[in-house]
């Protein structure tokens, strides 16, 4: 579903407060949006005005072009999923009645609720052998937030509003919950509004960032596009003077890294000083050991090998490295990088079969090529 | 020992006046709630008629039941009613509002605003609302208002003897009447001693009918 917002305005203290001012923007499909800014910029009263716990002053809200006061609030209520920061689960109901409230309402039949209930305690990481019967009171932090994300995709909405729902987790549970709601929204595909304070969690989550000051937009854009562009000193301070740290998190791996390098093969150099020559006839300092089918063994460098014995085989001397897949992303790159000291990084698959290098020059060109913005 | 004699050797009458005491306590208590809860609900969220009507019950409390009785009398003469159980049962009713009222209003009101919030958020109408969320969270408080009400009703339905409700007044009054302190001590043993059952039965259904969920978050609290 298309949501798109025309003037949108909400005012307070008959005028004289604007909380949201004249906004106008669309909300893709199956996208997940992030509204950011400080806190009082308007970002929680757009996402209460789209499901009409706040009634707007003047402007619009189109649902696939359907003026909101074409549909019932309540009717619209239903069809639109809703999890919020102190997650707001009825601690009065057990996990099960707790999701299915809303297909409750709907007048599901009770056969598709329990199948559903099952399906979505299943989708978020919770047992429901373990946990369909439990009370909120019963469940960690973690869980009850998980089952309020559950909760929001009961009736299988199109779209989800989200109003801080990680908010009220420590940091550890928060980045598990993160994680596994990108995998969530990998599969379910959905039109999410989320809303947030946490720049990191816009960055690893959004697909779209909109930054929200005074209850205007400051920029709207593709997250990559936020953070390679920050529009104005507004959004770079948002963003932090980590920004760029926090791009290459965001950035994976395999759309950067180089196939063309060249490693040592353990099956034809068979000795210490073999893999010597082979490296001072190409002008290296170190290079990547691969064994058979391009298997990952390890590196060695000019340096250590010349202090070998010249005779001994390479296989054995060769130092274990750490390495990074093709989905994992820039920063872990770098500190592999940190972690051994070479300027650049192997790229294995599942198999640990090497595919390539991520190089120190390659990030540097990254990085610098992010626009500055001038305070 | 003279105490036990006079139980025994009226056994059959405390029993009686017993049943009825708990008769007309039986009778106005649900009336009170029928009455008092809803006013509770409907008060709710209207703070300034809240308070008025708070302010009245409260009014209401401070008549002293011996005049609340004779007002009666008066009152519910031309229905053939002024004297027996009714100006009774009227005046617990009276009494009972002022807890009743005041627990609901505060149990309704204090439930949980990001309760409510996600509960209107997901579709809820405010009736299912009302009945799916605040009352069930509100029983535990709503009962406390309850059990306030009955003991307070267990000494009242005691003055009551003296419009001929009968009942366990009936030792205490004809005692002093007859200077028999052993059946005035009987009656004050069984009003208190009734006073503390009915508050402890009272505290067995809330526990009964309290959400588990609810129970459950208290502890951990």
């Amino acid at each position: 579903m298309q949501i798109s917002l025309e003037n949108l305005t909400k005012t307070y203290n008959k005028g004289s407060f604007k909380a949201v001012d004249q906004l106008s923007l669309t909300f893709e499909p199956k996208k997940l949006t992030v509204l950011i800014g400080p806190s009082g910029c308007g970002k929680t009263t757009v996402l209460k005005m789209i499901n009409r716990l706040i009634e707007r002053t003047s402007g619009d809200i189109l649902f696939d072009g359907k003026s909101i006061d074409q549909i019932d609030p309540i009717q619209l209520r239903r069809q639109i999923g809703y999890a919020i920061q102190n997650i707001g689960l009825f601690i009065h109901m057990n996990v099960f009645d707790n999701i299915a409230v809303v297909p409750r309402l709907l007048k599901w039949p009770e056969k598709k609720i329990k199948s559903r209930v099952e399906e979505l305690m299943e989708l978020v990481n919770l047992d429901p052998q373990v946990h369909m019967y439990k009370y909120p009171a019963q469940l960690s932090g973690g869980q009850k937030q998980r089952i309020g994300v559950a909760r929001s995709l009961a009736a299988n909405p199109k779209v989800i509003l989200m109003d801080e729902p990680f908010g009220a987790i420590d940091p550890i549970n928060r980045e598990k919950l993160q994680d596994a709601f990108i995998d969530i929204q990998e599969k379910i595909k959905k039109t999410i509004i989320f809303v947030t304070h946490d720049i990191r969690e816009a960055i690893k989550l959004a697909d779209k960032i909109l930054i929200m000051d005074n209850g205007r937009i400051v920029q709207y854009d593709d997250t990559v596009n936020v953070v390679k562009k920050p529009k104005n000193a507004f959004v770079d301070s948002i963003l932090g003077s980590d920004r760029v740290l926090k791009g290459l998190e965001m950035m994976p791996v395999k759309d950067h890294y180089s196939g063309n390098f060249l490693p040592i093969n353990a099956q034809e150099v068979k000795t210490i000083a073999m893999a010597l020559e082979y490296l001072e006839k190409k002008k290296k300092t170190y290079a990547y050991v691969i064994g058979p089918r391009d298997i990952l063994l390890g590196y060695c460098t000019v340096e250590e090998l010349k202090r070998m014995d010249q005779k001994d085989e390479l296989i054995g001397q060769v130092k274990p490295i750490e390495s990074v897949q093709p989905h994992s992303n820039l920063m872990e790159a770098i500190i592999r990088m940190v972690e051994s000291g070479l300027t650049s990084c192997p790229v294995v698959d599942a198999h640990h079969q090497l595919l390539g290098v991520i190089r120190f020059e390659t990030l540097v060109e990254i990085m610098s090529a992010y626009e500055r913005v001038e305070v | 020992m003279a105490f036990f004699d006079y139980i025994f050797e009226n056994g059959e009458r405390i029993v009686f006046e017993l049943l009825r005491h708990l008769q007309i306590i039986g009778i106005a208590l649900p009336i009170a709630i029928i009455i008092g809860v809803p006013i509770g609900i409907a008060i709710a969220n209207h703070p300034k008629t809240a308070n008025v009507v708070i302010y009245l019950a409260s009014i209401l409390m401070t008549i002293p039941s011996l005049a609340l009785f004779g007002m009666m009398v008066v009152l519910l003469a031309p229905f053939n009613a002024g004297i027996g159980i009714p100006p009774a049962i009227i005046t617990i009713v009276v009494y009972s509002m002022l807890p009743i009222i005041r627990n609901t209003l505060v149990a309704v009101r204090e439930v949980d605003s990001v309760t409510v919030e996600a509960a209107m958020g997901m579709g809820m109408t405010s009736t299912q609302i009302l009945f799916k969320i605040r009352l069930p969270l509100a029983i535990p408080i709503i009962m406390a208002g309850m059990r306030n009400a009955a003991v307070m009703g267990v000494s009242v339905t005691t003055i009551a003897y003296l419009v001929g409700a009968r009942g366990l007044g009936y030792f205490i009054f004809s005692g002093l009447s007859r200077s028999r302190l052993v059946m005035v001590l009987v009656g004050a043993v069984l009003v208190g001693a009734l006073g503390i059952g009915m508050n402890y039965g009272l505290l067995k259904l809330e526990e009964l009918l309290t959400p588990k969920g609810v129970k459950l978050s208290r502890r951990k609290e």
